[in-house]
């Protein structure tokens, strides 16, 4: 695979926990950051007695607070974002057909035992998923 | 068709354990020749210890919550889902639930008339217990990116004793509390509420000749389709309907209680000082007033969920800066949960006691004691009080899935499958409440409660002096 002629790639991030190695890798090989897209999922709400502000509202917040981060992170304004509601895998890859890219850059965040059995891998979703390459940056085990 | 004797089946293999349960977290001491479980006085103890430390906010707060729910300290732009009324009445629907209505009659039922006085002065006492639990709520809450909000003991905890220099007990009571309020709302916000809302059903229906007499699984499995409706398959409108329905039905409720008082207004004196005399007297068998008091104060807990911590889930989705401001708010809620809405239960059942010396015997317990103290006066009000408790018992079961479900996420993380499977355990737990007899999910629930009540109000008292300083903040803002 020639990474240098990669133009179009995704990082899903997790506002919750954001680290910025998984953007750093993908603006280094897109080059160009208006082919880095920066993806935030948000998941479905179920139903619940308690009022609570709406999906549209959900996203525009999470656009806002997306930016601000981006911006904290020190990342040209050119990046592209993308918040959805949905379940991580499928979103990432409706985008990666979308904008036909041809590489998903994640950071795996290294779940082992009890916990991986319980959460799964996001990591391991989307790479299931995805029809292009997928870069995985391990991180430290928790 | 299934054989009748399946609820009878599920019975027999639940309530050894939970009555094994029950007997472990009320451990008792004795008190003057009376057993006095430790948890009821720790958390009544600490009640008093809040209303002293925040100098009677229970009575001096009133002015204040009510420019809050005004909204006299509205902030549009700041963090959070819900205004503070919002915020009250969602907390409201998840308290006022079958504990109003049944619950008050297991208490007279076990612990007399009097139990009713101990009862209000548990309300009374509650509500600067509620005051701590909302203020912190929203104080250690976290914002998520996207603007909703998760709040509640298991924050509080985790983070305020952080801050007092305590991380790893925070994050053990913090996560304790967790998991008690995963598996405690399958107790009090599930079986509980369940199970009254099919008794009552059976009783309007014929009671032992009912046609659905021993089909509580069936009635459970209805119930269950429209929670997991809500919950499950998203359908938002259910829960529309129940959150308008809900103070309708309170509404309807108080009036109708008053409406039969006024009926039998000859037999409220005697009635009122059955209340009193029993209080300080009690009934024998109950252990007299001490007994009557642990099972007043008991009851009381269970019904306004003062203590337990589980309503700060909610009102930490307030949009506000001011964390006393819901504190505030907060304490209507045993306001008007126990000390309106349970002494007029406690009054219904008070006339008719009265009136019809037998009526205590009847055998009757929980919603049916009540339904028939209603239905003496009036003999169609059993219909409409089936269809508030059904009402009554999916709004508390879905705020309550709502708080099990906080719980499961700040134990696993937001994930998907977990949260589903959460879910379908929690309409599982609808049809089981059905099935099993009243004693045995009273244990298991009641045992539940205490168990959150323990690492909860060991944070309040910790974190005190921080809700202390919340109030003296908004005081300030307030005279500015």
């Amino acid at each position: 695979m020639n990474f240098k002629s990669i133009e179009r790639v995704i990082v899903p991030v997790d506002l919750e926990d954001p680290t910025p190695d998984a953007l750093g890798a993908a603006l280094e090989i897109a080059g160009d950051p208006k082919g880095v897209h920066v993806l935030y999922v948000l998941p479905v709400l179920g139903g619940s007695m308690m009022p609570r502000i709406d999906d549209a509202k959900r996203v525009g917040n999470s656009e806002k607070a997306l930016r601000g981060w981006l911006e904290e992170q020190g990342a040209p304004g050119t990046v592209q974002t993308h918040v959805k509601v949905g379940e991580v895998g499928h979103i990432t890859e409706a985008l990666c057909s979308t904008i036909d890219a041809q590489l998903v850059v994640i950071r795996s965040h290294s779940r082992t035992g009890l916990r991986r059995a319980l959460l799964g891998s996001v990591a391991d979703r989307i790479t299931r998923l995805v029809p292009c390459p997928v870069l995985l940056l391990k991180a430290p085990r928790d | 068709m299934a054989d009748p004797s399946f609820d009878q089946q599920i019975n027999d293999l639940l309530a050894p354990a939970s009555s094994a349960f029950s007997d472990i977290v009320f451990f008792e001491v004795t008190l003057f020749g009376v057993g006095v479980p430790v948890v009821v006085a720790f958390l009544v103890g600490a009640a008093m210890f809040f209303t002293l430390y925040y100098r009677f906010i229970n009575v001096r707060g009133i002015p204040m919550a009510v420019r809050t729910l005004r909204g006299d300290f509205e902030e549009e732009d700041a963090p959070g889902e819900i205004s503070h009324f919002q915020a009250l009445t969602t907390a409201i629907s998840g308290t006022v639930g079958i504990g109003n209505i049944g619950g008050v009659a297991v208490a007279i039922a076990m612990g007399g008339a009097g139990a009713t006085f101990w009862m209000i002065v548990a309300g009374f006492l509650g509500m600067a217990t509620k005051f701590a639990e909302c203020t912190l709520g929203v104080r250690y809450r976290t914002v998520h990116p996207d603007g909703t909000v998760s709040g509640g003991p298991m924050f509080y905890l985790s983070r305020g004793l952080a801050e007092r220099g305590w991380p790893q007990a925070g994050r053990g009571l913090g996560s304790f509390y967790a998991v008690g309020i995963v598996i405690g709302c399958l107790g009090v916000g599930n079986m509980f509420q369940a199970n009254q809302a099919y008794v009552q059903i059976r009783a309007v229906t014929g009671g032992v000749d009912s046609p659905i007499d021993g089909y509580g699984w069936a009635v459970g499995l209805v119930l269950a389709v429209v929670v997991g409706g809500v919950i499950l398959g998203g359908i938002q409108s259910i829960a529309a309907v129940t959150e308008k329905l809900v103070p309708l039905m309170a509404g309807m409720y108080f009036v109708g209680a008053v409406v039969v008082i006024a009926m039998n207004i000859t037999a409220l004196p005697a009635a009122c000082f059955n209340i009193l005399e029993g209080a300080f007297t009690g009934k024998a068998a109950a252990g007299g007033a001490i007994g009557s008091m642990v099972i007043g104060m008991q009851r009381a807990a269970f019904s306004n969920e003062a203590g337990i911590g589980s309503a700060s889930i909610a009102h930490s989705a307030v949009r506000t800066n001011m964390p006393a401001t819901e504190g505030l708010v907060a304490l209507f809620e045993p306001f008007i949960d126990t000390i309106v809405i349970c002494t007029l239960t406690a009054l219904v059942i008070g006339v008719a006691t009265v009136t019809w010396p037998g009526f205590m015997d009847s055998g009757l317990e929980g919603v049916a004691m009540t339904s028939d103290a209603f239905g003496r006066t009036v003999w169609w009000f059993p219909y409409p009080l089936a269809i508030a408790a059904v009402l009554f018992a999916v709004s508390t079961m879905l705020s309550w899935s709502y708080y099990g479900l906080k719980g499961w996420a700040y134990l696993i993380g937001p994930s998907p499958r977990m949260q589903l499977a959460y879910k379908l355990v929690f309409c599982v737990f609808i049809v089981i409440g059905c099935s099993i007899k009243l004693d045995a999910v009273l244990d298991f629930s009641d045992a539940m409660v205490f168990v959150l009540c323990a690492p909860n109000v060991l944070g309040l008292l910790i974190l005190a002096p921080v809700v202390r300083d919340e109030m003296v903040r908004l005081r300030q803002r307030a005279a500015a």
